[in-house]
């Protein structure tokens, strides 16, 4: 893991390739990618969608799947 | 380049995914302009005779030819280790087929703890971890011989030190209850094992500065019980295994696909080969997104080679599925005079049973998601307990910390004089917000939902003696997920669809509305069913609200594909180019000055001519439907508490939640009351029961009391409408918010109704009336 | 082994061999393939396995088969007049006073020995006629409203 709370910025065309490079840049990450996460966009909360395009200057959260009733 | 923030670490345990989105209808920006001709009625549900005339068939209503009857053997002790078992005098007796034990599940789980976690549940292996816990299973010609070698089972259990209580699982000397198990999200990793699983952390800002800007600061510690999804129907499987290692399973569950790809998974069979069939369900709430004895019927009948049926108790019910977190809370708010929030703060402690979980992080994540908080900081620590794994219900977790923060917003608001309803529109969150569990907020509800509180009459209507009121409100997020519809058109012209979403509410109709709409022909027109796990691709269980919302979405989709194959097939009919071909209320027209003088052919005679002009017609789509878009909901609610008694009546209820688009308003409705009524239960009455034994005290509905008919008033349901951009027709999940607020807002009614501030919940009478006595002295 | 009974369900004659503790419920969903009853507790706390046992409202888990002999039971299964639907059951469906369902076979019975003995029930008649029955659906409200129209259908 990367630790803690953390801002990182990077170059990425699509929530995949975000996934990718964070995985190359902090192997730490691989375990929490592969057992599941969120991405909320802009706001707007993505869990599996990886096409997803990435807005020029969007602020990207990951976030724990989170189970629900 | 993109900023990425990573404020904790992904936890939950996810399918994997992969699917392909289909592009089209994403966003609609004509929807609210959109004039529906079929949604937003309220036509009768295509289940409702099979479900008032017993027809229906549940769980428990299905028989095998052939079938054993299974029965699982349950520990007396909430922490043992199990020394040795012994089966065979069991085995030897006349009738019994087949006797399992956790020998019988081998670890195929690849090192993947979380699912080790599930199996280990569904039967113990070296110790028993909880009052109930699973210990080994019989299949039997009858139920009298299973009950028979039931006992004739000898376990020789070493009882061990054992913990049920959140607070005093996470002191140092507890009971440790995995060896394996080393907080998560401390830095530096612990060197010691410790029930306490999990920390995490979310927010922004400088909570110290912000209280030291506040003028007026409230802090307090909160408590909430256990309590169970209580669904009326108990669990029940019914499974066959082949020798070649075909099966099958009828089951009630809330997951089809899911079950069927875990239960695969930890037998090692091939998931196509398991075909698993969702019955009518019985109630679920979140208690039957989890597998429990389905794994053991198919580990029996596979031994037995013979099918097996397992129906659990009520009694098992209770002390081994369902409950959700009890919990344990801190809370501080600070604001200016002018009712401005300056600092929020929170810890949550919740357990989550006896296998590490994600149930306080849950807590902390929407505990100030309804405020626009500029200092907020939430810190939760998960805790192992000796008592039966959590399971989601409904919204989980949020209720629980919606208690404790909206009790001490209205403890707050009061402080500095304020209306509480003011006080709230004051600091809601709105667009553009940064939630206080990070991402920033599109158009929401929360605002709207709390304007038209203010202007309820429920707000103004007089109060009698002994009566309070109390108004709060409540966050989830909703999701959507990986979801499969087919629609079929019969050659007599009417429309078959297959849902994979199991129809716990009504979906069903809400589905064939919404063919029915974007096909333009007659609600009646359209059956939707929930198909097998063998007749569409995976789809995901229904929960986190996404039932309706998922499915309608891919059942639109997939209609415009069927309409795309009908204006094909009646240009080719017409001998004209397709794009001189629209489709509308139900037939397909020539357009242009050429052709504008034909009659349209309708569904019915594209049908006939079907096998003339290729086949067939049908529509499909496979999509992970993403955007669900967060729900927000206001309550209020009136009590009478008796001074006397301590006992509390419900005598008024308003909700008003956001749904985006109501497909069907009284389902929408049924949700919000239904919702309500649970989180009465839970602030009122519900709660688990441990003795010193570390046993449940009460695994039945007489002394877990959830309400009846006497016990509530009718309750008034307000649906607003600001439409989902990411849904073709706007709908928002609306199934778990309407569980969040009544736990506050009836704390701060009785609160209100006795003069003693309510922090510990169920407010069942013993306890309000403790807390009158002690304010008394 | 066993008791041989000869009862009326439904207005029909059956006839079964039930063991002795076997409970009237059991007998109806294993024996006679009556599945409308249902298990919600199986200690009369639920109401969902709710009959109609000579007029009288009973939780079909709580009597034994072998007391059958010479009685009436009425289950849900007999309580439409062949396609026509019964007054409560059809203002159920176009009431959504139902979600899962599973029970409102023992709330159509329960109502219905209600509206026999109080064919116009208050609202808080209705409510107490019907505690002995758990739903966890709807929060009781459209069942109740339900329940008020079919009375006033069948008074009229």
């Amino acid at each position: 893991m990367v630790g803690g709370a953390l801002s990182i910025s990077m170059q990425a065309e699509t929530i995949r390739e975000l996934f990718r490079k964070l995985v190359e840049q902090h192997p730490g990450m691989e375990p929490h990618i592969k057992r599941g996460v969120a991405v909320a966009i802009d706001g707007k909360i993505y869990r599996d969608q990886w096409d997803t395009p990435l807005p020029e200057g969007a602020e990207i959260y990951l976030m724990p799947r989170v189970p629900g009733g | 380049m993109v900023t990425l923030n990573e404020d904790n670490n992904p936890s939950e345990a996810a399918a994997p995914t992969t699917s392909e989105m289909h592009a089209n209808g994403t966003h609609n920006p004509d929807l609210v302009k959109r004039n529906f001709k079929i949604i937003g009625t309220r036509p009768r549900r295509p289940d409702g005779i099979d479900k008032v005339t017993g027809r229906a068939r549940y769980g428990a209503d299905f028989n095998f030819p052939g079938q054993l009857v299974g029965l699982v053997l349950r520990s007396p002790h909430p922490h043992a280790e199990i020394v040795k078992i012994d089966t065979s005098k069991a085995e030897k007796l006349a009738g019994v087929k087949a006797v399992i034990t956790a020998a019988d599940l081998p670890d195929l789980t690849g090192g993947d703890r979380g699912l080790m976690d599930i199996l280990e549940n569904c039967m113990a292996r070296k110790k028993a971890l909880y009052d109930g816990h699973a210990v080994a299973a019989v299949a039997a010609v009858d139920a009298t011989t299973a009950r028979k070698a039931l006992k004739l089972i000898e376990v020789k259990y070493k009882p061990l030190p054992h913990v049920t209580d959140v607070d005093e699982a996470l002191m140092p000397g507890a009971p440790v209850i995995h060896d394996h198990v080393f907080t998560e999200g401390v830095e530096p990793k612990p060197t010691k094992p410790s029930n306490w699983c999990k920390r995490a952390e979310y927010g922004h800002g400088d909570v110290d500065a912000g209280f030291r800007e506040a003028d007026v600061i409230i802090s307090r510690s909160y408590k909430t019980e256990q309590t169970h999804q209580g669904y009326i129907e108990p669990h029940s499987v019914s499974a066959s295994v082949s020798p070649d290692g075909m099966a099958e399973m009828w089951v009630c569950t809330q997951g089809h696909f899911v079950y069927r790809n875990q239960c695969a998974q930890l037998l090692g069979m091939d998931a196509n080969k398991l075909r698993v069939t969702s019955s009518e369900i019985g109630g679920g709430f979140g208690g039957k997104t989890h597998i429990w004895a389905e794994p053991l019927a198919l580990a029996l009948s596979r031994k037995a080679n013979r099918p097996v049926k397992i129906t659990m108790t009520r009694d098992e019910v209770f002390r081994c599925t369902g409950p959700t977190s009890s919990a344990s809370m801190d809370v501080k708010i600070g604001a200016k005079k002018d009712g401005t929030i300056t600092a929020a703060f929170a810890e949550l402690r919740y357990q989550g049973g006896a296998f590490p979980g994600m149930w306080a992080e849950l807590g902390a994540m929407t505990a100030f998601a309804c405020y626009d908080l500029k200092n907020v900081k939430t810190v939760s620590k998960d805790a192992i307990v000796n008592r039966p794994k959590t399971a989601a219900y409904r919204a989980p977790s949020s209720p629980i910390a919606a208690f404790a923060v909206e009790s001490a917003v209205d403890e707050l608001a009061k402080a500095i004089g304020m209306n509480p309803v003011d006080f709230r529109i004051k600091n809601a969150a709105k667009e553009g917000t940064k939630s206080s569990y990070g991402p920033v907020y599109g158009p929401i509800g929360i605002g709207p939902t709390l304007e038209a509180a203010k202007h309820h009459p429920h707000m103004k209507a007089p109060l009698g003696k002994n009566m309070g009121r109390g108004m709060a409100c409540g966050f989830w997020f909703n999701f959507g997920g990986q979801t499969c519809v087919d629609v079929n058109v019969t050659p007599d012209g009417f429309v078959n669809v297959a849902q994979g979403t199991v129809d716990v509410g009504g979906s069903r109709a809400s589905i064939a509305m919404a063919v029915a709409e974007e096909l333009g022909v007659p609600y009646e027109s359209v059956r939707s069913i929930v198909a097998d796990t063998s007749s569409l691709g995976h789809n995901d269980m229904t929960d986190g609200s996404r039932g309706t919302f998922s499915s309608s979405m891919a059942a639109i989709f997939a209609t415009r594909n069927a309409i795309k194959v009908l204006r094909e097939r009646a240009a080719k009919t017409w001998e004209i180019p397709v794009d001189e071909v629209e489709w509308k209320d139900g037939a397909a027209h020539a357009k242009g000055v050429h052709h504008g003088n034909r009659p349209p052919l309708s569904l019915k005679d594209i049908a006939a001519q079907a096998g003339n002009t290729g086949g067939p017609v049908a529509g499909h789509a496979e999509i992970t439907a993403d955007g669900a878009g967060v729900s927000f909901a206001t309550h209020i609610a009136d009590v009478e508490t008796d001074p006397e008694t301590g006992r509390s009546l419900v005598k008024r209820y308003t909700v008003i939640q956001d749904a985006g688009k109501a497909l069907h308003p009284a389902y929408v409705e049924g949700q919000y009351q239904g919702g309500a009524a649970q989180g009465i239960g839970w602030a009122l009455n519900e709660e688990y029961v441990y003795g010193k034994d570390g046993r449940l005290q009460n695994p039945g509905f007489l002394d877990y009391r959830i309400p009846v008919c006497s016990d509530l008033p009718m309750i008034d349901t307000q649906i607003l409408e600001i439409p989902n951009p990411h849904h073709p027709y706007g709908v928002r999940g609306v199934g778990e918010t309407s569980i969040v607020p009544p736990l506050a807002a009836l704390g701060i009614a009785v609160t209100n109704a006795t003069g003693v501030r309510q922090t510990h919940v169920p407010m069942s009478p013993p306890r309000v009336l403790k807390s009158i006595k002690s304010k008394a002295k | 082994m066993g008791v041989h009974v000869k009862t009326t369900v439904n207005g029909d004659e059956v006839e079964f061999t039930c063991a002795e503790d076997e409970v009237l419920l059991e007998v109806l969903r294993n024996r006679l393939g009556l599945t409308g009853a249902k298990e919600g507790c199986g200690t009369g706390d639920c109401g969902a396995c709710s009959v109609i046992l000579d007029g009288r409202l009973v939780c079909s888990c709580l009597v034994l088969g072998a007391e059958m002999q010479g009685k009436k039971v009425e289950t849900i299964e007999g309580m439409a007049d062949g396609a026509k639907l019964h007054p409560l059951q059809q203002a159920f469906i176009d009431h959504a006073a139902l979600q899962c369902g599973i029970c409102t076979p023992g709330f159509l019975i329960a109502a219905d020995a209600l509206l026999r003995k109080n064919p116009d029930p208050t609202e808080e008649e209705i409510r107490f006629g019907l505690a002995g029955n758990l739903c966890r659906c709807t929060g009781y409200d459209k069942i109740v409203r339900a329940v008020q129209a079919a009375a006033k259908e069948m008074r009229s």
